[in-house]
């Protein structure tokens, strides 16, 4: 039975693209917890987190395998659902603007990348704010479609660069 | 502080040690002097903190944390077996600052989905709000109890907005079976000193809260 979570690592970026997580995933766990509540996003564009692995070799998978659906949670319009089969990344993890407070919180769970028998399931939440309009959430679930062992994830601001980006990595021990 | 360079071969400086950032090679006397300059943590970093339970077993008004830690840029909150005293009454909570209850006409947004087991579900949204709603219309008969969680980011860093995520199991009044999840905002940035859980209207008859700190490298 879990009983805690047990510090992995911490990464950070600063006016990048994109932000790898390596070699965060091992055999001493089957469930990862990722915590981000400092993202911000550069300027004048508001758009997606989005998320893909990294193969055991550290190379980031682009291909069809991935499956996502996502209900965008809005304060300001109605909610809308998503859903995407043999996608090349997973999106809707959070949207966010480039104004001072901008993406508050994202808890996202992963299951069983470390397994080379098993696909790759995720579970991820978020809260943040659309600067102009409210508060934005969203909840997903996602699947890798390819048994293999993954090595990390790749967090990739979606036509854009993140100002800055800082991901904590915990296993569910 | 530690130099043992003659051991390992030609080390022209020791590398500069730190409570939760030592680096290096060390044998037993090293941590022991390393301890004693507090250059060495015993620490498990990373971990989910317990800050306080608050155990609610006869009518109350309301449940006030008014210690968040230190720290911590995530809290996690569980709710366990809620019930109103009150039938078909929300649960909501405002946030502290300085002691005190926010409770401006647009200090909140919430946008949350509720999903009831005879197949219905609706959006619960409003991006001016006094207050944030974590579990709507309670039953108060027998077994219908509300349980969920509840994710608090940035609660302690003045220059960010508060943000909530939220998911919770509960019996309504009708009574269906049903499930809330979605997000929340609290609209200023604002260094909180506690969180407040009550009812839409009347008390809370019984529950258990705790708030956990998750406690991070840095």
């Amino acid at each position: 039975m879990a009983t805690n979570l047990e510090f992995i690592k911490s990464a950070s970026g600063t006016s990048v693209s994109f932000l790898d997580v390596t070699d965060c995933f091992s055999a001493d766990y089957d469930v990862y917890y990722f915590s981000l509540t400092k993202v911000k996003r550069a300027g004048g564009i508001d758009a997606f987190v989005v998320i893909r692995y990294l193969d055991s070799g550290g190379t980031v998978i682009d291909q069809t395998e991935y499956d996502y659906a996502g209900l965008e949670t809005r304060a300001y319009v109605g909610f809308g659902a998503n859903g995407v089969t043999n996608a090349s990344e997973i999106k809707e993890i959070a949207y966010g603007s480039s104004n001072a407070t901008d993406i508050g919180g994202i808890s996202l769970y992963v299951y069983n990348p470390y397994d080379s028998s098993s696909y790759t399931f995720l579970t991820s939440q978020s809260s943040s704010v659309r600067a102009g309009y409210g508060n934005w959430g969203s909840k997903v679930i996602a699947v890798h479609k390819s048994a293999e062992q993954l090595s990390g994830v790749r967090f990739i601001a979606e036509a854009s660069t993140y100002d800055n980006i800082t991901v904590n990595v915990y296993g569910v021990k | 502080m530690v130099d043992k360079s003659n051991e390992y071969g030609y080390v022209p400086s020791s590398p500069t040690q730190a409570e939760g950032s030592n680096t290096g090679i060390f044998e037993v006397n090293d941590v022991t002097d390393l301890l004693l300059a507090g250059q060495w943590t015993l620490e498990d970093l990373g971990k989910l903190e317990l800050i306080e339970t608050q155990t609610i077993t006869s009518s109350t008004a309301q449940i006030d944390f008014t210690d968040l830690g230190t720290g911590y840029n995530v809290h996690f909150i569980t709710i366990n077996n809620f019930q109103p005293a009150t039938d078909s009454q929300d649960l909501n909570f405002r946030v502290l600052v300085g002691g005190s209850v926010q409770t401006g006409a647009s200090d909140y947004g919430r946008a949350f989905n509720i999903n009831y087991s005879n197949g219905t579900n609706s959006e619960d949204r409003d991006p001016d709000l006094d207050r944030l709603r974590l579990i709507p219309e309670i039953g108060t008969s027998t077994g219908e109890l509300a349980n969920g969680y509840l994710y608090m980011y940035n609660a302690l860093d003045s220059s960010k907005y508060t943000f909530f995520t939220q998911h919770s199991t509960f019996i309504s009044r009708d009574p269906h079976y049903a499930t809330t999840f979605g997000s929340g905002l609290y609209v200023q940035s604002n260094t909180l000193s506690g969180i407040r859980f009550y009812m839409s209207f009347g008390n809370i008859n019984e529950t258990e809260i705790s708030i956990y700190g998750i406690k991070e490298y840095s």
